[in-house]
């Protein structure tokens, strides 16, 4: 599950923030812009959308990024992937009840750990 | 001051014939017993005759008193100390508790007291360790001293393992002490972590453990009445200390109902955006709360729908890709490996075999657990063959992860997969067990082993198998 959430998240297409049916020169010029902004330390370039939540982002993810989107096999796989729009879909991780909270306390008050 | 009571039941348990064998010879721990009433008795009669008790009186009777009851101070003394080595003195002591088992009885006492040193200590948990190897053969009080020893190097998941296995190993040769300090060790861990239902599910013993199930009861909301809280929390001991769980328990509301797996959202757009919206919900919110098939029937109709297979047509073309029938395998082999993933975290039964997207997930989980079991089965049955011994708990440590891919086969699977598992498990851990009867000397081993099998081959309906290990178990434990 880890890796389909990764697969997921880390679609090109949402780490450029652009639309599946961007040009080419779309997309190498929104890659060297994030680079651009990487590379200055802008905070809006720092993070990126997708279904799954907010991920962080980096230069060698943008450049990944780019280099998937040049081979046309691969960039079809990820259109294929990125048809959602890149806002979140829903909270990670399943819900807890506030009952299922444990009792940390346990062993060392039943005598199974030092007090 | 000692009771010759108590005297007459050691030279009775000692020197009685045992239903099986010949008459068994006096156990240090009786004869210790033994020795200390007499001794007591003569001090007695000095001390009367005399008419005088001086320091060196009472410091005899201590130490008589110490000697004659050596598992309570163990107990409440010298484990919670963490003294390893009296502890494991007093637990010899003690030998009558560990009947069969008194060397794993004494390892139980330090390993216990270990796990009550504050800082680690490596030359203590090889004192313990070194007093486990010589656990020969071993038994069930030796096998919980090996989780409680797992337990206090911070391995609380070997400890988990190790001290579930102690309800595998007959009563003969597993002293009931042993059991009840398993049983409550694995009860105080799910309480400590929350893992309330698991602890609802087990089979516990001792007022302890019992109060910690009706806990959870309360907490999962199976147990409006607070009568069986309050009745579990007065029966047990460190009243004062469970005292704030007892509190919450009772606080807890009415029973909510359990939480069903959610289907995933709607949204608007073709299926193929239906089936990704449901894809991402499960990603995110995980398999115990989506409802995998839900997903799995969306994929279904996103993957033979004209309208995506078109799009993928298209593109591929206006991208002068190889070809959009390829992308959409890729994409159907991502999502089938996605969902036997989600598969293989859910709990319970697997879906039926089938087709789609689903039924190939569930082909993919299905031959993995019977890998996994091949897997280890295979290595046993080579280590027999090979003649190559581990140490005791080693060889158990070995079953235990067997056992556990064949019970994770039959409950995912059910006894229809467990039969294809059965063909090869069967020989191999025969095999193994028969090795560890003759050659080794590891009865109680090899004899939970034959049980195990045996219960096994009832569930596949292998009636000549379950013969066979019928007539191994009646060989017995020791």
């Amino acid at each position: 599950m880890a890796d389909g959430r990764q697969k997921l998240a880390e679609n090109p297409f949402y780490i450029l923030g652009i639309d599946v049916g961007a040009a080419r020169v779309a997309i190498e010029r929104e890659g060297q812009k994030l680079l651009g902004m990487l590379e200055l330390g802008l905070s809006q370039a720092r993070t990126f959308s997708t279904p799954l939540g907010i991920f962080s982002r980096d230069a060698d993810q943008v450049r990944w990024a780019m280099s998937e989107l040049r081979d046309p096999a691969r960039r079809l796989g990820h259109e294929l992937w990125a048809s959602l729009p890149a806002a979140p879909l829903a909270e990670v991780g399943e819900a807890v009840p506030a009952d299922a909270a444990g009792w940390p306390e346990a062993r060392r008050a039943l005598g199974w750990k030092a007090r | 001051m000692f009771p010759v009571g108590a005297i007459g039941v050691a030279v009775y348990l000692a020197t009685r014939q045992s239903q099986n064998g010949p008459r068994r010879p006096i156990d240090p721990g009786t004869l210790v017993l033994m020795i200390t009433g007499l001794a007591g008795i003569i001090h007695l009669i000095v001390i009367a005759q005399r008419q005088q008790f001086g320091v060196v009186d009472f410091t005899v009777d201590v130490v008589l008193l110490l000697v004659s009851a050596p598992w309570f101070f163990a107990r409440r003394v010298f484990i919670p100390l963490g003294l390893v080595r009296i502890a494991y003195f007093f637990g010899w002591l003690a030998a009558i508790r560990w009947r069969l088992d008194r060397r794993g009885g004494a390892a139980l006492a330090a390993a216990w007291a270990l796990c009550h040193r504050r800082k680690p200590a490596p030359a203590l948990a090889a004192f313990v360790e070194r007093r486990l190897d010589g656990c020969v053969p071993l038994r069930g009080a030796a096998v919980t001293a090996a989780g409680l020893l797992c337990a206090a190097r911070g391995d609380l998941v070997g400890a988990r393992q190790i001290l579930s296995s102690v309800k595998w190993l007959s009563p003969t040769i597993c002293p009931p002490d042993a059991a009840l300090y398993a049983t409550e060790w694995l009860a105080v861990d799910a309480a400590a972590d929350g893992r309330w239902r698991e602890l609802v599910a087990m089979e516990v013993r001792g007022r302890t453990a019992l109060f910690l199930v009706a806990v959870a009861k309360r907490l999962l909301g199976m147990q409006p009445s607070r009568t069986p809280l309050v009745w579990h929390w007065i029966m047990a001991r460190d009243r004062l200390e469970t005292w704030p769980l007892m509190r919450r328990a009772w606080a807890v509301s009415p029973a909510t109902p359990e939480a069903q797996p959610l289907e995933p959202p709607v949204v608007d757009g073709d299926e193929a955006e239906r089936a990704l919206a449901a894809h991402a919900w499960l990603l995110a919110r995980g398999p115990r709360s989506v409802d995998i098939a839900a997903v799995a029937k969306r994929w279904d109709e996103a993957l033979e729908s004209p309208a995506l297979r078109r799009r993928a047509a298209e593109r591929a073309l206006s991208l002068a890709a190889p070809s959009g029938e390829s992308a959409l395998q890729a994409m159907k082999s991502a999502v089938e490996s996605d969902l036997a993933a989600a598969l293989a975290g859910a709990d319970g039964a697997l879906p039926a075999l089938g087709s789609g997207v689903l039924g190939h997930a569930v082909g993919q989980v299905r031959n993995q657990l019977l890998t996994d079991v091949e897997t280890l089965s295979a290595e046993l049955r080579q280590r027999a063959l090979d003649k190559r011994a581990l140490r005791g708990i080693d060889e158990w440590r070995e079953v235990i992860a067997l056992r556990a891919a064949c019970d994770l086969a039959l409950l995912r699977g059910g006894p229809e997969l467990m039969r294809l598992a059965f063909a090869k498990v069967h020989p191999d851990a025969c095999k193994l067990a028969v090795w560890l009867w003759n050659d080794r000397k590891e009865r109680a081993l090899a004899n939970s082993l034959f049980t195990w099998l045996h219960d096994l081959a009832s569930t596949v309906e292998d009636a000549d198998a379950e013969a066979l290990q019928a007539k191994n178990v009646a060989c017995g434990a020791i």
